[in-house]
């Protein structure tokens, strides 16, 4: 069984990423990654590493648990 | 006196560029890919129907059918007939081996560096069991050693050769054409 179905880690990422007003390909290009990596992300198809949730929260100018959680995010949160 | 400091800054600057600019393009001699080659492949969006699963998965049907034609071949009697099924479906094979390959964006082939954690790791899981087919499949081709001289006692047996040989070389982006979901937009 694969890390993914064990233990999902829920994000905020496309919503923070909005807000930032970034597309996909901005971030990616930002985080050096493919930019479909960040759909996968988005989708919660794809955990990150540690280091890509560090980065990613540093290109979303936020903190890692304002976008990374291993418990759903409350809506509107 | 301007001017020559122009030209002299001008050359020794580039000069400079020369030395320390990394190489534009850089071959991968054991992935058998360009640095550029990877690059365009991983961003390209020309041929949006190639990155379908269905279409994937046509492929790399149409791959195993040739492989197996190929194999076969060797047991038809007429030398004649042989050279031509070889030659025919050689050549539709490394065709569909380069658009397989393309299909899946060169992730098979890449090195690491070219690509991310996500592809790294799809990557590998792909060799993992691409490693699993071909022990299996080797399996196949023993047990078909042993049990038939008319397998590979025929006059020419190369052509069943050169089959598992694009089938070895292809491997890693047939299953993974197989189990690649279709691209989002």
């Amino acid at each position: 069984m694969s890390r993914q179905k064990e233990d999902p880690v829920f994000n905020r990422v496309e919503e923070l990423r909005l807000e930032r007003g970034l597309t996909r390909q901005q971030l990616a290009e930002a985080v050096g990654v493919h930019y479909q990596t960040i759909g996968y992300l988005e989708r919660g198809e794809y955990s990150p590493s540690l280091i890509l949730a560090f980065k990613i929260a540093k290109a979303l100018d936020a903190e890692i648990p304002a976008a990374f959680s291993i418990k759903p995010f409350k809506k509107g949160a | 006196m301007q001017r020559f400091l122009q030209r002299f800054l001008s050359s020794h600057l580039k000069r400079e560029r020369d030395v320390t600019e990394p190489p534009k393009n850089k071959i991968y001699w054991t992935e058998g890919v360009t640095r550029k080659e990877v690059e365009q492949a991983l961003s390209t969006n020309r041929y949006p129907a190639l990155y379908r699963r269905s279409s994937r998965r046509a492929l790399v049907s149409v791959y195993v059918s040739l492989v197996l034609l190929l194999v076969f071949s060797s047991l038809i009697s007429q030398p004649k007939a042989e050279s031509y099924i070889t030659a025919i479906a050689g050549m539709l094979l490394l065709m569909i081996y380069f658009a397989l390959r393309y299909s899946v964006r060169l992730i098979a082939d890449a090195p690491s560096e070219l690509l991310d954690e996500r592809l790294i790791a799809i990557r590998d899981r792909t060799y993992l069991i691409a490693y699993r087919w071909l022990s299996f499949v080797g399996g196949i081709v023993f047990g078909a050693a042993v049990a038939g001289e008319s397998f590979f006692g025929a006059d020419s047996w190369w052509s069943a050769l050169l089959g598992l040989a694009l089938l070895i070389a292809g491997l890693p982006s047939m299953v993974l054409a197989w189990t690649l979901p279709s691209e989002e937009p």
